[in-house]
């Protein structure tokens, strides 16, 4: 019966339901495309880091790994997972016109599980595609190898008792990382070759790896602990794409993060959109459920049937939201791809259309609770009486706000993936919510002391707004909190994307080189001067150790043989392994104090005290370091001590040598130290022709091409940042959809108001004045008051997870609250429009 | 190990002079004021520097106890530096000159090696710092090494046989290779296979040990 009873209500208010419908499938259809863009962004972060990996997880050890350690991996992995083994080991690669140390990376016909190996005659390398190294004597080798030893494509070159040939060369390797540049170029050799290599025995230095591709609902995390429970020995790694270690980690961490508040900002926009619908549903239709119950109906019945017809509205509503994102998103997805260089495809999981359902069907229950209660305060004598029907306020029950607290703080977990996020948003909600529930009773209640306005609609508009002080407050909320998920996003896009940025290309380095003594540095210096080669930074390193902070030791000594837990052995392998130390008169471009003071100058043993120290910000968080704290170094057996005066972030672009720790000037210049160099960007006949010199001159000096890597990585911040750019974007056009059906279903609800102003011989002019006065202070206070907290809220949520500079931008939030008021009174306006062409009567006859 | 210079004393309150000058007075005060103990000075990489253990763990420490318990009055001073290649010998043994050590224990050439560096200039650089020492009347011992095998055999024969051709050239004493029994046994190495444990640091001590107490 109820579902007879709900299925005729709807259709006889076929024109209410279209509305609905439409409205929340717009707030829907927002989500739905955020999270599709989320979910794309977060696959090619996945993607990429498993192309780094060259597979899902991998165990690797500078040795063989034993046949039991093995049978135990093998029994742990799940069924379905395929298997590759590579070895990568140092070796002289030698010809008849020399010889050179290469990075040797022996692999078999799986390689690389993920990921793609472009050779430079075309042929795209996967795993199971045709490998002619693995059918013929012969390398692959990185083409800067030829120019170094003179090589060319057909020639034969020895590696230990191997004789291959050169059958193509490397374009490009999405293994290779900025960090994994090294001091030797690689090759790719078939793995099968290696005994007949005579360079894999005893004492030799190699690692093995084996690399794992697991069925997709693998939980990685999961297997890699239980891969190193099964592993007793801790120089076995166990690493999977996310702790594979990368030039970005920690920028794609956050990256991530924005992907995950990006999530939980679209879910609140949607549930805005949805529970104000709802919210407005339900008021409409008190008064039918008011006439069911003098009709005998229980009140849980009478609740059930428009609990039911909002569930069946909230099941349609996804329909025409499914139908978008089906349709429409690919096409977007494209566009993005044709504009930029960046393949997006935008994927709606299972778990994004049963959150959609979810919220259509079920939120209208739970979201709607504190409203449905007031059913329990409906007087049924108010049917006959003579005013528009309304709901008494009834007793205060603030529980019915506890289920949908609850639902969107774990939704808010679920989305962000994250306690530390979640919780920070939930909690910056509940606390923007308060805050604007307070400004916006402060500013309704005040619209009722303008009453010595000259204009009548002034009057009225003002009064009417604090007569209906429970509706206007409730838009007032709506629109702020609009306002400030509208602001939130792009606020945060500006401070990361200044982590990414970089300063200039022209400060981009091509070349590092490492190992220049004291007494070499003037003969490179001229050197670069002949060539007019400007250096971009010279760096000298003093090698210490740390030998106690504030008195206590700080190297971790070996008690008992053994260190009890893998992480305790890493601590102390870290400790002990000493530290490079360098000083600069003052801080580089690429480095910012976050904690504590700049240099006080150069060092004066005469007026200085103790010398001070700059520690990198997460290098002082692992060791537990603060400002104040004194330590006490081993200088290559001369003990100084200096004292931290400040904490410093090191911008992950600058590609410039930096140090953990930095120590006033004037304190280690005489120390026996060395100079790392980097250079700028050149051409490649230049650099080359540079490192040739080098190479015969200054012998020692390791001279690192890190051209290639720098682009990779400038590729990958620049994708990063217009990722940001991109979800701002779409955060943006969500959001004032979202606004947009708020408006209207406000304004749809004041039709017989306004209706009855026209009856009352109110000129058009003057009912359109009416609202417009009324929206534009609500919608310009509540807009000012959410764009201001946004801007509270952003630096919080910057401060703690981000941990950037904020970069406060302040026409983006003034330009919202402008776009918010002009919007809401321009539908405010058409919405007028539409109320004075149509039939009093008819709206009266519909309306009562 | 009793560091040989203490330049901070807060007790004492005493002016922290660290620049330069003071430096240079202090190495060669601590030179003269400890001259009843003789100071052994390990110029070398990270094997000498104790990559990833503690610094009483590293060789020079365990060699300098060994030393005391056999009733030796010996310093050893470690001054192993992580990444160092024989291009930084000269350079660092001036330095370490100032405060007179009687003998150097020259363990460099790991680094040179493993980068391929042109083994005819790891020689001359060695060579160099050799004839500075035996200038500044201070005696060298020789710690030689070998290259693992997957660099090659010719590379490591050569690389072998530099330190050979260099002790009978200089005729200094000459350890083979203070990594024996220790090199490629991952019992006594860490996880990156290269860099001695607690365990190697207390068998490569034994071998200088062995190889000097007759000398010393």
């Amino acid at each position: 019966m109820l579902l007879r009873l709900a299925l005729r209500e709807l259709i006889r208010s076929w024109r209410f339901g279209l509305f609905f419908i439409f409205n929340l499938s717009l707030g829907l259809t927002g989500f739905v495309a955020l999270q599709a863009f989320n979910a794309a962004l977060e696959n090619e972060i996945a993607g990429n880091a498993k192309a780094i990996l060259a597979g899902d997880v991998s165990v690797s050890a500078r040795r063989e790994l034993t046949e039991e350690e093995l049978k135990g991996v093998r029994s742990t992995l799940p069924s379905g997972s395929i298997e590759s083994k590579t070895y990568e080991f140092y070796a002289m690669l030698s010809s008849d016109k020399g010889s050179r140390l290469v990075l040797v990376k022996a692999v078999d016909d799986n390689y690389p599980l993920y990921g793609t190996l472009s050779l430079s005659s075309g042929a795209e390398i996967q795993s199971q595609t045709g490998k002619d190294i693995l059918t013929s004597a012969s390398v692959w080798v990185y083409p800067e190898l030829l120019g170094q030893i003179g090589l060319s494509v057909g020639d034969e070159v020895r590696l230990g008792q191997l004789k291959l040939k050169i059958t193509d060369t490397i374009a490009k390797d999405e293994t290779q990382t900025f960090r994994a540049t090294t001091i030797a170029s690689r090759i790719y050799i078939n793995r099968a070759l290696l005994p007949d290599s005579g360079l894999i025995q005893y004492g030799s230095t190699f690692s093995a790896i084996h690399l794992f591709q697991v069925p997709e609902e693998t939980n990685e995390k999961e297997l890699q602990e239980k891969l190193f429970d099964k592993l007793a020995d801790p120089a076995i790694r166990v690493n999977t794409a996310d702790t594979a270690g990368e030039d970005s980690g920690r920028q794609l961490g956050y990256l991530t993060d924005y992907l995950g508040l990006v999530a939980i900002v679209s879910l609140f926009m949607s549930a805005l959109g949805a529970a104000y619908l709802y919210r407005l549903f339900l008021g409409s239709r008190m008064k039918e459920i008011a006439i069911l119950r003098t009709l005998g109906l229980q009140s849980g019945q009478a609740v059930g049937v428009y609990i039911l017809q909002a569930a069946m509205l909230g099941f349609l509503a996804t329909i025409p939201t499914l139908g978008f994102a089906y349709l429409v998103l690919p096409l977007l997805g494209e566009l993005i791809g044709s504009l930029t260089s960046f393949e997006l495809h935008p994927v709606i999981g299972a778990e994004t259309i049963l959150i959609c359902l979810f919220m259509a069907v079920l939120g209208s229950f739970i979201v709607s609770l504190p409203f449905l209660v007031k059913i329990f305060d409906l007087r049924a004598a108010k049917l006959f009486s003579e005013e528009k029907f309304a709901v008494a306020e009834g007793s205060k029950r603030y529980w019915t706000f506890l289920p949908s607290l609850i639902l969107f703080y774990g939704l808010s977990v679920h989305q962000a993936n994250s306690w530390k996020i979640g919780s920070a948003f939930a909690g910056a909600m509940v606390f923007v919510i308060i805050s604007l529930f307070l400004v916006g009773y402060l500013a309704v209640r005040s619209a009722g002391l303008l009453q010595g306005l000259r204009s009548w609609f002034l009057r009225f508009s003002f009064l009417s707004l604090s007569r209906r002080a429970g509706a206007s407050l409730a838009i007032f909320i709506a629109l702020g909190t609009g306002a400030l998920l509208i602001n939130i996003l792009p606020q945060l896009k500006n401070s990361l994307q200044a982590e990414f940025q970089v300063d200039s290309e022209s400060k981009v380095p091509s070349l590092f080189m490492f190992d220049i003594q004291d007494e070499q540095l003037q003969g490179i210096q001229e050197l670069l001067a002949d060539r007019n080669i400007l250096p971009l930074g010279l760096s000298p390193m003093v090698r210490a150790r740390i030998l106690k902070v504030n008195g206590e030791d700080y190297e971790r000594q070996l008690s008992s043989q053994v260190f009890k837990t893998r992480e305790e052995e890493r601590d102390a392998r870290f400790r002990n392994r000493g530290q490079n130390l360098s000083y600069r008169s003052e801080l580089s471009e690429s480095e910012t104090i976050v904690k504590g003071q700049p240099f006080s100058g150069k060092f004066d043993p005469e007026k200085d005290n103790i010398p001070e120290l700059s520690i990198e910000k997460s290098f002082a968080e692992r060791m537990d370091l603060e400002i104040g704290d004194v330590m006490q170094f081993d200088v290559q057996g001369v003990e100084i001590e200096g004292k931290i005066i400040n904490l410093r972030k090191v911008k992950w672009t600058s590609f410039q040598p930096n140090f953990f720790i930095l120590v006033q000037d004037g304190v280690l210049n005489d120390a026996p130290k060395n100079f790392i160099m980097a250079l700028p960007a050149m051409e490649e006949s230049v650099r080359s022709q540079f490192q040739d010199e080098m190479a015969r001159t200054f012998s020692n000096v390791s001279v690192i091409d890190v051209a290639r890597s720098v682009d990779d990585v400038l590729a990958t911040a620049e994708k990063m940042s217009w990722s940001l750019e991109l979800m701002a974007a779409l955060a943006l056009i969500t959001g004032y959809i979202v606004l947009f059906s708020i408006v209207r279903g406000q304004i749809s609800m004041r039709r017989w108001e306004l209706n009855m102003l026209k009856i009352l011989g109110a000129s058009w002019k003057e009912v359109a004045g009416f609202i417009l006065v009324e929206f534009s202070f609500l919608a310009a206070l509540a807009a000012f008051a959410g764009a201001l907290l946004s801007v509270l809220v952003s630096y919080s949520l910057n401060f703690f997870i981000f941990e950037s500079s904020f970069q406060f931008s302040l026409w983006q939030p003034l330009l919202s609250v402008l776009i918010i008021t002009l919007l809401s009174l321009l539908i405010a306006f058409l919405a007028s429009l539409d109320i004075v062409k149509e039939s009093a009567l008819s709206i009266l006859r519909e309306d009562k | 190990m009793r560091p040989f210079f203490l330049l901070q004393n807060k007790s004492a309150g005493w002016t922290r002079a660290i620049s330069g000058f003071f430096f240079i007075i202090a190495l060669t005060f601590s030179a003269s004021s400890s001259w009843a103990q003789k100071k052994m000075i390990v110029l070398g990489d990270s094997l000498s520097e104790g990559y990833g253990v503690a610094k009483d763990a590293a060789f020079p420490a365990v060699l300098e106890k060994k030393l005391q318990a056999a009733e030796k009055k010996w310093t050893v001073v470690n001054a192993g530096v992580s990444g160092s290649t024989t291009a930084s010998a000269v350079g660092r043994l001036k330095w370490l000159a100032k405060s007179k050590p009687d003998v150097i224990l020259l363990a460099l050439g790991a680094n040179d090696g493993l980068r391929g560096l042109k083994l005819e200039d790891s020689e001359k650089n060695l060579g160099a710092a050799i004839e500075y020492a035996q200038k500044e009347k201070i005696r060298v011992i020789l710690g030689g090494l070998y290259m693992p095998p997957n660099y090659g055999k010719d590379y490591t024969d050569q690389f072998a046989k530099m330190y050979q051709s260099l002790a009978k050239k200089y005729k200094v004493t000459f350890i083979p290779f203070i990594l024996d029994k220790v090199a490629g046994n991952p019992k006594y190495n860490l996880a990156d296979g290269i860099h001695p444990n607690e365990a190697g640091h207390r068998i490569i001590a034994e071998n200088v040990f062995e190889s000097l107490k007759g000398e010393l």
